[in-house]
């Protein structure tokens, strides 16, 4: 190590050593969310089963959430879950370790079509796109949701594009965004995507209110999307006012939307 | 056999300063941090009570692995829809290192994700090239290019001062 070396290890050393974390609270807290992470692990094998069965060919699991006499949202979120792995794949080999080619990405529907399905397929009362780069880097569109009072952020954008391997990275493959041996919310789709839910948990920050609730959902598609889908139980992102008990979409429907072929033109 | 949830608390205790370091050189500030701790404490948990397979051969390179890849993962599922924000008064910076911890802090916040991972793992945590690049699954030239350039930026950010900081 040069003497240049060792001055930015004493540097980064020195920010950091008079830190003084309240090691009991972390520790206790990471001991709770790995002790509940087993406890999903647990049952997650019959979740994940079932949420499987259900993205393939059934709705039993997915209607019932959806087509309730207070749900305005459309059915069609959860047939259009199931349509978008009963579809014969381009890609043969689902593996989620191999990374996707960029011929192979799909290509959205317009941004506006776009924010029209989400406002169909989640009942909302509006839909703002808050984010939508034309520029062609990683194509990302952001979208807010308006369900039953509560903020629903919807994003979608190009993860294996061009720019991740000039800036000195490997193409990314689906498996991404988790992995399965550490991360019981961890799986991976038939098509070969792999998929992250991650349950009701506070949305966190400074000064937000424990009762601030989120779910999420992070999507890695065989072909290259990365859509994440985020539900909360407040009107914004760790501020507003608290209009539910719980995030306002299921984890279910949260799927069925992510899974959705309606994004693909 | 799987270690005993007594051995995990023990390791915990004892890894935990040294993991809310390098997590708070990552994240730039406390709650982002203690986040990722207890994200990175939960993931080891479960896989230090896995009934199946080997015990953790060496948890301490694990736990510090586990944090670098959850920081990363997290900053590629998250960072592009959430709301910026500034950095908040998370507490009083008073004495010490506060000024050094300030500075480098701006000038972290200049290099991007993987390169702050690169930065803490190298020269924080003394991880060889090799070990940083299987951390982060980036290539060996990869992990270089990202640590000559990580250090370029922190001296065009820092300037003169950062000479007054390595010296001081």
């Amino acid at each position: 190590m040069s003497p240049h070396d060792s001055g930015v290890t004493d540097l980064l050393r020195r920010a950091s050593d008079d830190l003084t974390p309240d090691v009991d609270r972390l520790v206790r807290g990471g001991i709770s969310r790995g002790r509940s992470r087993q406890r999903r692990a647990r049952i997650g094998t019959t979740v994940a089963s079932l949420a499987v069965i259900g993205v393939v060919g059934g709705l039993a699991v997915v209607v019932p959430h959806l087509g309730g006499a207070d749900s305005a949202r459309d059915p069609g979120i959860g047939t259009e879950g199931a349509s978008a792995t009963e579809a014969p794949s381009p890609t043969p080999a689902p593996d989620p370790d191999r990374a996707p080619p960029a011929d192979e990405l799909r290509t959205l529907v317009l941004p506006q079509d776009m924010s029209d399905t989400l406002l169909t397929l989640t009942g909302a009362s509006r839909v703002d796109a808050v984010t939508i780069d034309e520029s062609g880097k990683d194509r990302a569109r952001l979208y807010y949701a308006s369900v039953d009072g509560a903020q629903v952020s919807f994003w979608i954008r190009w993860y294996n594009n061009p720019q991740v391997v000039e800036d000195g990275g490997q193409p990314l493959p689906p498996s991404h965004i988790c992995e399965p041996e550490v991360e019981p919310d961890c799986t991976t789709l038939p098509d070969g995507s792999r998929l992250l839910r991650e349950e009701v948990r506070p949305g966190g920050g400074t000064g937000v209110p424990e009762t601030f609730l989120e779910r999420s959902l992070t999507l890695a598609t065989y072909d290259g999307w990365q859509i994440s889908v985020i539900a909360r139980n407040t009107t914004d992102e760790k501020q507003g006012e608290v209009v539910a008990d719980e995030p306002v979409l299921t984890m279910d429907e949260m799927q069925a939307l992510a899974t959705s072929t309606a994004w693909y033109a | 056999m799987p270690r005993t949830s007594e051995e995990f608390e023990e390791f915990a205790v004892a890894r935990t300063p040294q993991l809310y370091r390098a997590a708070w050189l990552m994240c730039g500030e406390a709650h982002r941090a203690e986040d990722l701790v207890q994200e990175t404490l939960a993931k080891v948990y479960v896989r230090w009570h896995r009934r199946l397979g080997a015990p953790i051969e060496h948890p301490v390179a694990y736990a510090h692995t586990t944090l670098a890849r959850t920081y990363i993962s997290a900053q590629r599922r998250r960072s592009n829809h959430e709301t910026p924000s500034e950095h908040l008064p998370e507490t009083v910076e008073t004495g010490g290192d506060a000024a050094t911890r300030l500075a480098l802090r701006e000038a972290l916040d200049e290099l991007a994700p993987m390169d702050r991972a690169v930065l803490v793992l190298r020269y924080l945590e003394d991880v060889s090239v090799a070990d940083t690049a299987d951390a982060l699954g980036v290539s060996p030239g990869a992990v270089r290019n990202r640590t000559i350039r990580a250090l370029d930026r922190l001296r065009a950010v820092l300037g003169p001062s950062l000479r007054d900081l390595l010296e001081t």
